[in-house]
């Protein structure tokens, strides 16, 4: 099939076929394609699978970067040879253009099966439930956190009893800093809720979970709610008990805990003090050989595959009986359902590539776009010398920067000025129009530049006004300091567009430059 | 009669003694020159039959069809003029400071061919590198006579075809379809134009072969047929006789003069060369370089004229001295294994024969150089 696509292309668009372009699109695509198919199965989610840390995103990068690598070599070894630009072919104006376009666009198709990948992973992360049933689960899962094995809120700091100790010494300071710094932070031993006091270690003052697909208000609202049911509505909380215990069943996990055993474990009227822990962890009956061993207070630790003691901060003197916390004969799989559902969440909350990746993905593309485009161009002996004396101005201008304690400033400013003196000397030997002389190499550089030149500018600017221009004042944040700070992806999304119409015009002048005399 | 009508008879004529090989070539040209898919495709019929028909008493007969048909196109198509296109003023090149080429002074018409002689080293290379525009003179001017846009217009119509070329990977022919395609053949008359091409050149053999699968000889055929799909102003190239058998060399000459004087398509040809004899035979100017300085054959009026000859015999020099001094002789001289008689120029070849039958001097080469550059070689 490829055969005869390329000699339709010879026949008809001769650049397409001297670049292989469709070919290598369609190699590219399929590439993507099975990235995204990878990621799809990487997304699979197995609610009674086992709890793993990490992902598989080294092994996806690594390999996925060896076989592009191995796929542009082989196709520059053929892309490499016959070229009508170096032997004075008819061609358009902006036909070397085209063709830098075309090699742009195989090495970006390239360079983002990351991106696909893990739009794979979101998508089939999705596809579980809708994303309204995916905020009512992860809700039910956020408040059962109170019940199960929750965190303690911190109670309201204790300024009375803080101000008697630090009294004399706080004078010009506050109470808080004083007592932060001789780290003697003291808070209240109760909550208020609903205007009565509740102990600081009561299921009042439990935290339930953040998903990432609830709000911060719609979470606190529920889960006050909830507490009130705690105090006053049984019936209310054994229904919500129910919800929770029809997801662990739904999902085939383990637990020996039904609605009313669970009320009764946890809920202790009306103190709600001395409520059992329940073991909340991954209980797989497969490989779990003694039950007890493993349900009595040990944790998995998944990278040396084997249970050891956990230590657990001790909470309440109540629950004290030695110095590891005891969870008590109750179990629930809530941490898987915990892990599964907070993807699931996740994939509704983020975009599963950020533009940073995006753009740095698509900054590298584009950099061996413009260095496979000035090999085009140039003689190879000329090709070489330009990356030697761009790299030993790179490690030079580091030097320097580095001597004078100045990297960020001085780096931009040494390859700013660097590039202006090369654009100088270009223009004056188009200008000239007799002979190339080292504009055979400055070219190349030149044209490097074009990505570089915008983000050198950038950071220049930015450190300049830095250390310049900018005065720190306390609480008040300058509009041009935020400026530089938050608008570095905005830069390069800018420069990458900005690069390309600069090819533009770049492109034109590489073809009248290529008809100037060598010697 | 037409320039058209005086090569249709020579063609004619080369058919009568059944001279298919050199008919085919130049039906070729002619099929060529119409720029007609039709031609080409009745040309190409013919070529595929005769490809398995080469004994066939119908050759004679398909031939005489093609060159009929072909006479009808091109008997009403205009005929171009061979007109200037390259003026080169007192051009001067001075070449890593050591070397200096010129001044140089020459008019290249389209249709001509201009032979560069010289030895190693004296500046025919840097001269056909200065006119096809890579480099770029230290004084004096290059006039470019034809219309172009750009720097990189121009040197896309002045095709220079160095000693040493390029390697171009990839199948013979298929690099010659791209050509062809860059050049805007259309889809329909590309595969037909370059079986025409490759056949003309007497690559047909080789149509499937890979670039570096070529001899030496047919890279520079392969070359040659580049060319002829580029269509230039003008063709410089660089020793093209350099690889070749004496029989290539005559064959690949003889194209260069069927080219170059397309009625239809002229273009000029400057080729360097060692092969004195040969070159002079084809060109229409010589232009012979002694350390970077010009001498044209018909234009030196610098030196008295002689009649010189070269010669080999087994005489010995004081024997020939005595002898050849009967008609003149005003010097001898001695250039590896040749001999070199220079006489006053009242003396002619056919009085020099006359005195060697006489004086029973016994002959193995003989060549008159009075109006050859060979003369400036062995001066």
């Amino acid at each position: 099939m490829f055969k005869n696509i390329q000699k339709q292309l010879l026949l008809k668009y001769p650049l397409l076929w001297n670049t292989k372009f469709i070919p290598m699109v369609i190699l590219g695509i399929l590439m993507n394609i099975i990235y995204f198919f990878i990621g799809y199965y990487d997304g699979t989610i197995d609610f009674t699978g086992e709890y793993i840390y990490g992902n598989n995103d080294d092994e996806i990068l690594g390999f996925g970067f060896i076989l592009t690598a191995i796929i542009l070599l082989i196709w520059f070894w053929f892309y490499a040879k016959n070229n009508s630009f170096k032997a004075f072919y008819v061609k358009s104006k902006n036909a070397l253009f085209f063709e830098f376009l075309q090699i742009l666009i195989i090495f970006v198709l390239f360079f983002n099966f990351y991106v696909v990948y893990k739009t794979g992973i979101q998508l089939h992360n999705r596809s579980y439930y809708s994303y309204e049933e995916t905020k009512k689960r992860c809700e039910i899962l956020s408040l059962a956190e109170i019940f199960i094995d929750g965190s303690f809120e911190s109670t309201e700091l204790d300024s009375l009893k803080m101000g008697m100790i630090y009294k004399s010494k706080a004078k010009n300071d506050s109470v808080f800093e004083v007592c932060r710094d001789n780290e003697k932070i003291v808070t209240k031993d109760y909550v208020l809720f609903d205007n009565k006091k509740y102990d600081k270690y009561s299921l009042i003052n439990r935290s339930s979970l953040k998903f990432e697909i609830n709000s911060f208000r719609d979470d606190s609202l529920s889960l006050i709610k909830l507490k009130r049911d705690v105090i006053s509505n049984k019936s209310a909380v054994l229904n919500f008990m129910s919800s929770y215990l029809d997801l662990i069943k739904e999902h085939n996990l383990h637990t020996n805990l039904d609605a009313n055993s669970w009320y009764n474990a946890v809920v202790k009227q009306p103190k709600l003090k001395n409520f059992a822990l329940i073991f909340p962890y991954t209980y797989n009956v497969e490989k779990q050989k003694n039950k007890d061993y493993y349900i009595n207070h040990y944790d998995y630790y998944y990278n040396n595959d084997e249970y050891v003691v956990r230590d657990k901060y001790i909470f309440d003197e109540n629950y004290l009986n030695s110095s590891n916390i005891k969870y008590s004969k109750f179990y629930l799989e809530h941490i898987l359902l915990r892990d599964k559902y907070g993807k699931i969440s996740n994939a509704y909350s983020y975009r599963y590539f950020r533009l940073t990746e995006v753009l740095i993905l698509n900054c590298i593309a584009f950099m061996f776009a413009v260095l496979l485009f000035t090999f085009r161009i140039s003689k190879l002996k000329k090709w070489f010398i330009s990356i030697v004396i761009f790299g030993i101005l790179a490690i030079l201008f580091g030097i320097l920067a580095n001597v004078f304690r100045k990297v960020d400033f001085l780096f931009p400013l040494l390859s700013l000025a660097a590039f202006i003196v090369f654009w100088v000397y270009l223009l004056f030997i188009m200008n000239r129009k007799s002979d190339k002389r080292f504009s055979e190499i400055i070219i190349n550089i030149c044209i490097w530049s074009i990505p570089m030149f915008i983000p050198f500018l950038f950071f220049f600017a930015d450190e300049f006004y830095r250390d310049y221009i900018y005065v720190y004042k306390p609480y008040v944040r300058d509009p041009i300091y935020r400026m530089f700070r938050e608008n570095v992806s905005l830069m390069f999304s800018i420069n990458f567009i900005i690069s390309i119409v600069f090819m533009f015009y770049m492109s034109k002048t590489i073809r009248t430059w290529k008809g100037i005399s060598e010697e | 009669m037409t320039i058209f009508e005086q090569q249709l008879a020579e063609v004619q004529e080369l058919l009568q003694f059944e001279n298919y090989l050199q008919v085919i070539k130049r039906i070729i040209d002619f099929t060529l020159d119409t720029e007609d898919i039709l031609h080409y495709k009745e040309t190409i019929a013919f070529l595929n039959w005769y490809d398995s028909n080469h004994e066939s008493p119908e050759v004679k007969e398909k031939l005489v069809d093609l060159l009929k048909n072909l006479k009808l196109t091109l008997g009403s198509k205009e005929i171009k003029p061979h007109q200037t296109i390259i003026s080169i003023n007192e051009l001067k090149k001075v070449y890593n400071s050591n070397f200096s080429l010129g001044p140089i002074n020459l008019d290249i018409k389209s249709g001509e061919i201009i032979g560069l002689v010289g030895e190693n080293g004296n500046g025919k290379t840097t001269l056909l590198r200065s006119i096809c525009g890579e480099l770029h003179p230290t004084s004096g001017k290059i006039d470019y006579k034809f219309e172009y846009d750009d720097l990189y217009d121009l040197r896309t119509k002045l095709v220079y075809i160095p000693q040493r070329t390029d390697t171009w990977r990839g199948s013979m022919y298929e690099n010659l379809e791209f050509t062809a395609s860059c050049y805007g053949y259309k889809p329909e008359e590309n595969n037909l134009v370059v079986d025409l091409v490759i056949t003309r050149l007497g690559l047909r053999k080789f149509r499937s072969y890979n670039w570096n699968g070529l001899s030496s000889g047919y890279k520079m055929r392969f070359e040659l047929a580049r060319m002829l799909l580029r269509k230039p102003k003008i063709l410089l190239i660089d020793e093209p006789l350099a690889n070749l058998d004496i029989l290539a060399q005559q064959t690949v000459l003889d194209d260069f003069r069927n080219i170059a004087n397309s009625p239809f398509r002229p273009i000029a040809i400057v080729l360097s060369s060692q092969q004195l004899y040969e070159v002079e035979k084809t060109s229409n100017q010589v232009v012979f370089l002694k350390q970077g300085v010009q001498r044209n054959l018909v234009e030196d009026t610098i030196e008295e004229k002689h009649f010189i000859v070269e010669f080999e015999t087994a005489e010995t020099i004081s024997v020939l001295n005595e002898k050849l001094n009967k008609i003149g002789l005003l010097s001898l001289d001695q250039n590896g294994g040749t001999l070199i008689a220079t006489f006053p120029i009242e003396i002619t070849i056919s009085l020099f024969m006359k005195t060697l039958i006489n004086e029973q001097i016994e002959v193995t080469y003989l060549r008159n150089i009075t109006n050859s550059t060979r003369r400036f070689f062995v001066k």
